[in-house]
Parts: structure tokens; sequence; C-alpha cells
């Protein structure tokens, strides 16, 4: 790994300075961009399949709802093209000012939030509907980032890069797991392998992951209702037909494993999906069953490889010929968000882990969600511009 | 690399959705179609009913139900007063009526019912409202389009379109088509959907009744009918009309009826059908049987006289039989146009038991007339062996014997048909809903019920019955012949004959050429005499009256009679008038005239002054050379007798005064009305006579015949 130090002038920014000349314009991932362009692709149709009965409950149609994601998806793209135009350098400076914003928006959430199916997730500015988890985790996971850089001489140290780190990430995902467990849980996750690759200490991340898990383990213990859940879980995953549903995760499920069945190897068609009309939220939750059932095992496995490639591009490519310590971070972090909310989607949906209420990036119906995707694309479209191996080729 | 941990969850997704698809995934696809796959009946539409100009009698239109799921969550108060208002303006019924109904009804239920059938408007104001727990359910509903008409025939439906009575249940495997099947898609919450590309069996849509119904004929009968039960004040009755020569019943009807539209708001006996489910008592209208019988085995001859005893009753066997009057001696046909009980036992004994039940057997009776209608009775004819003694002196005359309405019109539909008797039939063909043929009614002759000499010998005297002499005085209509027999006959209830009566009459016209058989048939009629030409005629006659004026052959063959009838003119006093001023006045009149004998003078004129004539009327004049020689002789010289002028015109009346020698002075114009001196009287001739004229109204040129 490189850990050069790029001009961090602002001009450069703008491709007016001298400095181009060392560090020359590259083009930014091209298979990246056309991994998330399918994703989009697949998206639109699969809402379009699916949102029929949520159009019904809030008297409109599935057309004018899906033209609605399509503009949303049109604004992601747009903002994934502008962004990856802007240094993250920049972003970078602007990382503690975005945390702290993020703060502000989860606790307004909680104070005037508006709730859906009993959780308040989204606030209405301007009578657009905004989440700022999906904002809070780019943030989060930037500042790290740009910390990690910072303690880099001292990593190993617990007070001085340990803890400081660590106030961030818990007050963060404190104040999203409040109302949203599973997104909490995911962007911690997040933020230890962020600081796993940042080089913290191993000692220091295993001894927080064991309290942690034992602190899972007490919470279970405790509450029958989340003993049921992880009964109803290993009996899905061990029984796919059991129809045992002492909890609606089950039911659920199960009709996820039908949709996915009903797909077989290429689908029953687009737009012909059946299963819509028994899974709950299909449009966002359950958008991957719907694929396999549409689009059969070629179309779900092609959406798997897609977020697989996304994988390799934003870790074996990008962040390992990151010009320095942030952007390979910031390029893992990102990456990792994007592949696992995607693949903790598809595992939830084909019943490999239990129900969670995650949308796969870029497919699922949704605003906030797929603008702070494409945000993330972008800083790794930014990030591969400053490809440290392809600049070696230049000079050579 | 721990990167290289990241990649299993992939592989790991991939493992899974493998295993879903093929090891899992034929159970996993039985449970879907378990849950997703459901089949709905998609309804036939009913077959139409035509009568036999092609006016729709029964068909089917779309209503709509609306109910309400009041357990809906999102349903607010508002919205609950919003839609029984919409209701309310598109009802009629108040808004605070379908409240109630919401509150009234049991607390968990999820299906109220506001309304069975709101019409197309409602239904879309309702749809408009956008409200999730309005239920709306599109169902077909059966249409009589004429409400009563022909009720009995047509029969209804119930609630789930299944015919109960009538043409509806006999026909209704025809009628009812048959279900079509539509594969849906069903949702977790039991809703279902209809799909592009669904599996789909189409409804196969009933075939359509083409009935011989005559619209017309049957709105005047059911009319006729009501108003002659009305009149009579009888309890019910029953009507048909049927063509004698195809079977063909142009016209059914009872009274007191209901509307099939709402069957259910009127007891069961006003949607009975009595003219095949009545068994009644028939009467004299069964003197048929006895004289086709008496005439075929020759034991009557047609100059026969019979006498009948002068209190009009004799005692058979131990029972009494009565005339309705004393009739002194009759001949055979007067015996039928004068319905003598007496002397039709007297014949029918002549008859051996078994040829007698034999000739009834012939006519139909105790055996149903498998007209397409279901319920029908078969009458009850005694065999023989069953007889007492006095069965046969009794069933001569229409006791002892039980026959429903359509039996008898079927029996004199026979005898009007040359002998031979016609299945009555209601339906003459039935087609898809594509208009093609699908079935043809074959005109079934049942059988020859006896010779046609019999028929042709005994014909006129069953037309004598409808004359000023015979039983059906009342029934007859000007310029139509008419065969037919009245009956009345006591109704015997509880084994004892009661005061109460059964009247009927049942008339073939035309009579040269039978187009239609009508039998109206009353129960207990409150007049006195109850008896069947004076009720059941005069309805019979207005009822053919105005079926003759529908059917063009009839009305113009009645014109022809009625031109024949009408008086063209008064034949004109010509006595003592010269040839020659006679001549003047007959051509000026345009009266055809004939002369006799030779003279200058009339001294006859056949027929008498002031007769009627009718246009082939001729007058007849006898001449001679000297003038009423007996009137002048008595006078004395130079005097005159004063002729009556009146009514006269004042050119006659001055020729005939002028050639007794007055002189005459005139007042007025036109018809004479007053004259002086005062006819009768003598006087001088040379003297002045004043005659008054005005002018003749018109109606006493072309005096119309009077109707009764």
């Amino acid at each position: 790994m490189l850990y050069t130090t790029p001009n961090k002038n602002i001009s450069s920014i703008l491709g007016t300075s001298t400095d181009d000349i060392d560090t020359p314009k590259q083009g930014s991932d091209r298979i990246l961009l056309v991994s998330v362009i399918l994703l989009m692709i697949f998206g639109v149709l699969a809402v379009y399949s699916s949102i029929a009965f949520f159009a019904e409950a809030k008297h409109t149609t599935a057309g004018s709802l899906v033209v609605g994601h399509a503009v949303k998806v049109g604004i992601a793209f747009l903002a994934m093209l502008i962004v990856s135009k802007i240094d993250y350098h920049l972003l970078a400076r602007f990382s503690r000012l975005g945390v702290v914003l993020s703060w502000i928006l989860l606790i307004a959430v909680m104070l005037f939030g508006n709730e859906v199916f009993g959780a308040k997730r989204s606030l209405s500015i301007g009578g657009v509907s905004f989440q700022p988890a999906s904002f809070a985790i780019p943030a989060l996971l930037i500042h790290i980032s740009v910390l990690l850089e910072q303690k880099q001489e001292y990593i190993k140290d617990f007070k001085r890069a340990f803890l400081p780190i660590m106030f961030w990430v818990v007050i963060t995902c404190g104040l999203i797991g409040i109302e949203d467990f599973s997104t909490a849980a995911l962007l911690f996750s997040l933020s230890l392998l962020v600081m796993f690759v940042g080089r913290i200490s191993m000692m220091q991340l295993s001894t927080l992951i064991l309290i942690g898990v034992m602190g899972a383990g007490v919470l279970i213990w405790q509450s029958p209702e989340r003993q049921s859940r992880i009964d109803q879980y290993v009996d899905q995953v061990v029984e796919i037909n059991s129809t045992k549903f002492n909890i609606e995760e089950g039911y659920q499920a199960q009709q996820a494993h039908i949709a996915i069945a009903q797909g077989e190897l290429f689908g029953v068609g687009m737009g012909k999906s059946t299963q819509r009309n028994f899974l709950p939220a299909p449009y966002n939750d359950f958008i991957f069953a719907i694929i396999a059932e549409e689009y059969g095992l070629f179309g779900s496995g092609l959406v798997i490889l897609i977020f697989t490639v996304i994988l390799f591009r934003g870790i074996a490519k990008i962040a390992k010929n990151a010009p320095d310590i942030m952007g390979m971070l910031i390029a893992v972090g990102c990456t990792l968000t994007i592949v696992l909310y995607g693949f903790i989607n598809a595992g939830v949906a084909s019943g490999l882990l239990p129900v969670t209420g995650l949308p796969m990036p870029f497919v699922s119906y949704g605003g906030t969600n797929i603008l702070f995707a494409g945000i993330m694309v972008g800083i790794l479209m930014n990030i591969s511009k400053y490809d440290s191996s392809k600049k070696a080729v230049f000079y050579a | 690399m721990a990167f290289g941990l990241v990649l299993l969850i992939p592989v790991a997704i991939g493992l899974q959705l493998f295993r879903v698809n093929f090891v899992e995934g034929d159970e996993l696809r039985n449970l879907w179609n378990e849950q997703a796959i459901d089949y709905i009946s998609i309804p036939a539409q009913r077959g139409n009913i035509y009568d036999q100009d092609g006016s729709l009698l029964a068909t089917n239109s779309v209503v709509y139900k609306a109910a309400i799921d009041p357990k809906v969550e999102e349903l607010t108060n508002s919205q609950v007063v919003q839609i029984c208002d919409t209701l309310a303006k598109y009802t009629g019924k108040s808004s605070r009526h379908y409240q109630n109904k919401i509150k009234q009804a049991p607390n968990r239920s999820r299906y109220v019912v506001l309304n069975e059938s709101i019409d197309t408007e409602a239904h879309e104001a309702l749809r408009q409202l956008k409200i999730r727990a309005v239920i709306l359910e599109e169902e077909y509903k059966r249409n009589y389009n004429f409400g009563t008409l022909a009720a009995h025939t047509l029969g209804f439906v119930n609630h789930d379109l299944d015919g109960m009575t009538g043409l509806e249940k006999e026909y209704d495997n025809q009628l009812r088509g048959e279900d079509g099947v539509q594969q849906v898609r069903r949702d977790r919450n039991g809703n279902i959907y209809a799909y592009l590309g669904a599996p789909r069996k189409q409804p196969q849509q009933g075939h359509s009744l083409h009935t011989t119904i005559d619209s017309h004929i049957q709105a005047i009968l059911e009319e006729e009918l009501k108003a002659g039960i009305d009149k009579t004040r009888s309890t019910s009755g029953s009507a048909i009309v049927m063509d004698p020569q195809t079977g063909a019943i142009k016209a059914m009807a009872n009274y007191p009826t209901f509307n099939p539209n709402n069957p259910a708001s009127l007891n069961s006996t006003n949607r009975r059908n009595f003219a095949i489910s009545d068994m009644i008592e028939p009467g004299s209208t069964f003197k048929l049987v006895t004289s086709i019988a008496a005439v075929e085995q020759d034991k009557v001859q047609f100059d026969e006289q019979f006498e009948t005893p002068e209190d009009g009753k004799t005692l058979i066997h131990g029972q009494w039989m009565r005339d309705h009057e004393p009739m002194g001696t009759l001949s055979f046909p007067e015996v039928i146009q004068k319905s003598s009980n007496v002397a039709t036992a007297q014949i029918a004994m002549r008859l051996s038991k078994d040829a007698f039940y034999q000739y009834a057997r012939n006519l139909g009776f105790g055996t149903p007339t498998n007209i397409d209608l279901p319920n029908e009775e078969s009458g009850r004819l005694p065999k023989p062996y069953e007889w007492s003694q006095v069965t046969l002196p009794w069933m001569s005359i229409g006791y002892e014997v039980q026959a429903t309405p359509i039996q008898i019109a079927q029996a004199y539909a026979a005898f009007a048909n040359e002998g031979t008797m016609m299945r009555p039939y209601l339906v003459e063909k039935i087609t898809s809903g594509q208009g093609e043929v699908i079935e043809k009614t074959n005109k079934v002759p049942v059988r020859k019920i006896a010779k046609e000499s019999t028929i042709n010998k005994l014909y006129p005297i069953f037309k004598d019955v409808v004359s000023d002499s015979g039983t059906a005085e009342y029934a007859q209509v000007d310029g139509l012949s008419i065969v037919g027999k009245t009956g009345t006959a006591q109704k015997y209830i509880d084994g004892r004959y009661r005061n109460e009566y059964r009247s009927s009459f049942v008339g073939v016209f035309p009579a040269d050429d039978p187009k239609y058989v009508c039998l109206i048939v009353l129960d207990d009629p409150d007049t006195y005499p109850p008896y069947g030409g004076i009720t059941a005629g005069p309805i019979f006659r207005e009822t053919a009256n105005r079926i003759a004026g529908l059917d063009n052959e009839i009305e113009k063959h009645i014109l022809q009679q009625e031109q024949n009838d009408e008086v063209w003119a008064f034949a004109p006093d010509l006595k003592g008038l010269t040839k020659k001023d006679a001549k003047a006045l007959l051509q000026e009149q345009q009266l055809p005239y004939k002369l006799q004998g030779n003279g200058n003078w009339i001294t006859e004129q056949q027929p008498e002054s002031g007769t009627e004539l009718t246009p082939t009327d001729e007058i007849t004049l006898s001449l001679s050379n000297t003038i009423a020689e007996a009137e002048i002789q008595e006078l004395p010289d130079g005097y005159s007798l004063i002729p009556d002028v009146g009514g006269m015109s004042m050119r006659k009346a001055m020729v005939l005064l002028n050639n007794r020698g007055f002189e005459t002075k005139i007042i007025g114009s036109g018809t004479i009305y007053r004259q002086f001196p005062r006819p009768g009287d003598m006087m001088k001739q040379g003297r002045t006579v004043i005659i008054r004229g005005k002018a003749k109204p018109l109606e006493s040129l072309t005096a119309n015949k009077s109707t009764e």
C-alpha cells in the first residue's frame, strides 16, 4: 500500500493548477460505472413490477411512483458524476462538520421524524423526505478515515487512537440505533472493519468484539421475543419449507423462498411476479426475491456478481492503488458499505440471514439511500482517478 | 487476505439460491400453487325470452351491490357519513337508514350489505369516493321488461338466477348457459387479481327462447280478464288464447297475477299458473265430448226431438238433474244451443261407458297436454270400472271429471282444426347467443279426435250457440262468426256441491277459418245468474273483438260483413207516385229498384216505406194504371186524403201533395218534421198544406247499428 501524500491544494480540484501535470487527470473507473448502471436498471424494472400494491395504498399509480423513483435514480447518478469530479481531500476537510451535522439531523429525526412502520427514520425537509442515517454512514466513515490517517504514528495507542475514534463511532451508531438497530449494527461493523484496515490494534478490536458478542448474548437471553427470532432464524435456515411460523419473519422468509423457487433458472419474466402480492415491501426489503422470481437464478446471480465486481474493483483496485492512506480507507469504507448492504439484502431474501429492513443499494425503492450510495461511488471514482499504479505507468 | 473472507458471502448466497431453487424448489412451488392460484367463475348471461315479434320479455341487466367493511382501520366517521349520503342521494332512502344498517350490524362483521342493487350512476359515485372500506360487487339481475305481462308463463328466477317456475324453469338448462372459469392470483389478504394471459374459459351465454306469445294479445287478454273479473266480482280467473292449427299458445293469463321482477312480494297463490295446474269440473263445455261421441256413434239424429220435463228437472238413478230453465221440446241442435243438461244426459245414456270414456280420452282429457311448462296437471278422468251408475249422465254434462283449462282449450282447438289435435306449445325456437337456431319446435299433431264428417256436422251447431238464441248471446261479435260453448259448473268442495260456480266460455273465431281458440274461466263469479254465457261470454266478446282488430285478415272480413249489414237508407214512401216521379226520386237517392207490371202509377212497394235498406237491397215497385183505387173510392169528389209526409223530403212531399190536388206552402227546407193540417184527414182539393222542414241529421241517414 502506498502512503504518498498528493498535493492538497484546493486549486488542483478545479483542474487549473499546474499540479495537474504531477497528478494527471485519469478516467474514473469504467467497470464500476457500468456495474452501477446495471444495478440501477435492474432496480427500476423490479420496483416497477413490485410497487403496484404500495401504489394502491398511497392512492396513486405504479407508473407515477416508478417515474419518481427513476428521477431519484437519475439524481443519484448525477450526484455520483459530480462527486467524482470533487477531490476527496476536499470532502475530508469537512468530515468533522459532516458527522456533527448528521448527529443534529439524527436528533431531529427523533424529535420531528415521520413515523413509518413504527420507526422514525425520515425527515421532511421542504416536502422532500430525507433519511439522515444514509447521510451519517458516509460522513462517519470518511471522518474515521481522516482520523486514522492523522493518528497513524501512534495508531496502536489505546487512549490517543482507539478511544477518540470510538467516540465518533459510538455516538453516531448510538443515535442511529435508537430507531434503526440493523443499520447501526452494520455501520458499527463497517467502522470496525475500516479501523482494522487502518491498523488499529487487533487486541483492542477483538476485545471490543468479544464484549459486543457477550452483550448481544445477554440481550437475546433476556428477551423471549429476541429468542424466538433466533429460533425462527435457525429454523428457516435449516428447514426451508417449515411452516411453523411463530413470528411474521418466518412467513416473510418463506414467501421469499417461494419467490426464488418460482423463478427457477430464467425466471417467470419481466413484471410477472406473483410473490410481490405476498411479500411485505417487495420493492424494498425483498426486492432481491422479486428479481430472483422474475429473472431467475441468472438474474439474481448476475446481481450478486455485480456486487462482487464492485467489491473487487473497490478493494483490489481502487483501495489498493489509492494515493494515500485516507483514500485507501475511504475506498474500503465506501465499497464495503455498498457491497455489504447488497449482500445482506440478498442474504435476507434468500433466507441466509434473519429478516432486517436493509435496502439493496441502487436497486431498492427509495431516495436518500440511493443518493448517498451514488455519492459513495462518486467518491470511489474520484479516488480511482488518483490511481498510483497508473501514474507510475504514465511516468514510465 | 481478510477480504477473501468477504468473498464467502456471495458464494454462500449463490449456494443458497441454488438450494432454494433445486433442492427445495418443488415443495415451495407447490406452496405457491396453494396460496397464489385460485379460480373464480365468470357468470354466464342468462338467455333472453322473446315474444313472437321479437320483443324482449325477459332479459338481464347489471346491478351493483354496495357493502361496507366497517373494520377498515383508516375509515373515519365522516367517511361513513359520506358513503351513506352518496347512497341516499341515488337510492331515495335516507342517509340515516344506511347509517343504522352499519350500526346495527354484528360487532365483528366485516361485510355489511348496504344496498342489494344500485344503478350504474350510484356505483360510479361510490367508486369516485375512493374509500377502501366500500365493497362493490357486480351481478346480473333478471329483468321482465313488461312487468306483470305473461308473468305466469315466463315464471321467475331466484337470487342465484335459477329458474323457479314457468318457462324460466322448464328451459332452465338452455337459458342458463355455462359459467366460465378464470384463473386468478391471490395476495396475502385473500384479494384476488386477474392477470394478463391467465388461463380462462369463456362463459357460454345462455340460449334465448323465441316464444309464441303475442304481447299484444297477451296484454288484451290480461286487461279484459281483469276487467271481467272485477265486473263479475269473481275470486280469480284464467284465460288462454291458442292457435288451433298449430297449437301455439298466443296468450295465457291468470288473475290475480304477480310481478316476476319482485316475485316474493305476493303470496304463492298469485304465482300459480291456474291455466295449466287448476283442476276444475268443466261443466257444459264438456258436452263437446258427448255430442261428438253420440254423432259419431250414430246414436242421435239431428231432427230428433227431445222432451224435457216441464219443471226442468229429472231424476236419474235417484239424483235430480236440472236445466237452468224449463225448455220444452228440443231438437238435437237446440239441445247444444240451449245447453240442456237433461237432454244431453238422455243422449249420453245411449252410449256405452267405454265408448264415452274413449271419446273423452281422445279429446285429451285425463292426460296432460305436455305443454312446455312445468307443473302441469293431468286432470282426472275416472276409468269406466270406477264409474257409478250416475257417472255417465253426470260426466256427459261435465261433472265427475276434472280438467285443466289448457285441456279444454286444446279439445276445442282440435274441434276447430277439423279434428286434428295439436300439442300446445310456447317456445317456437331456441337460439344461441349469436342468433344461431339451436332447436326448432315441431308442431306435433297428437291425434285425430273424431272423423272429419262428424266434426263437420257438429261444427255449425256449436256456431249456433253464439247467437241470439244460444246460451252465448253475449259473446257475439259483430261481423265475426264464432263457434263456442258456455260452461257453468257448481264447485265441488269437501264432498258437496256448493253454491259456488265456475263459469267458462270457450270460443273459436273466425268460425270459417279458425285462427284463435279463446277460453275464459272464472272462479266463483258473484253475479246472478252465474252462467258462463253471461259472465265469461262478455269477456270473450271484448277480447275477441280486440284481437280481431289486431288481425288484418279478420278485420278486413269484418269490415266487409259490416258493410253488407250497414243500413244504407230508409225506403222512401213511393206509393201513389207516378212512375216518372218515383224513378227520379230513386235515382236521386241512388237506390236500386225493380219495376213490376205495367202502368203509370205505383200501387205497391216492397219493402215497405221506412224499412232499413242495405246496399244490396232492391226496391220492387208494382205499377198499375190507377192509383190506390180503394182510397179514392171512399172519398167524395173534389176531396183527397191528406198524406203523411213527415220525414219526407220537400220535393217528394210536393209531388205527393200535388198529385192529390193540394197546394203546398213550404216553410224551411230539408226533411219535413211537421205538417198542417194533420195527415189522415180529408180536405178539399186545391187547399193548401203547410209543411215545415229542417235539415236531416246525418246519422239518421246512415244509422249505426246499436251495440248491446
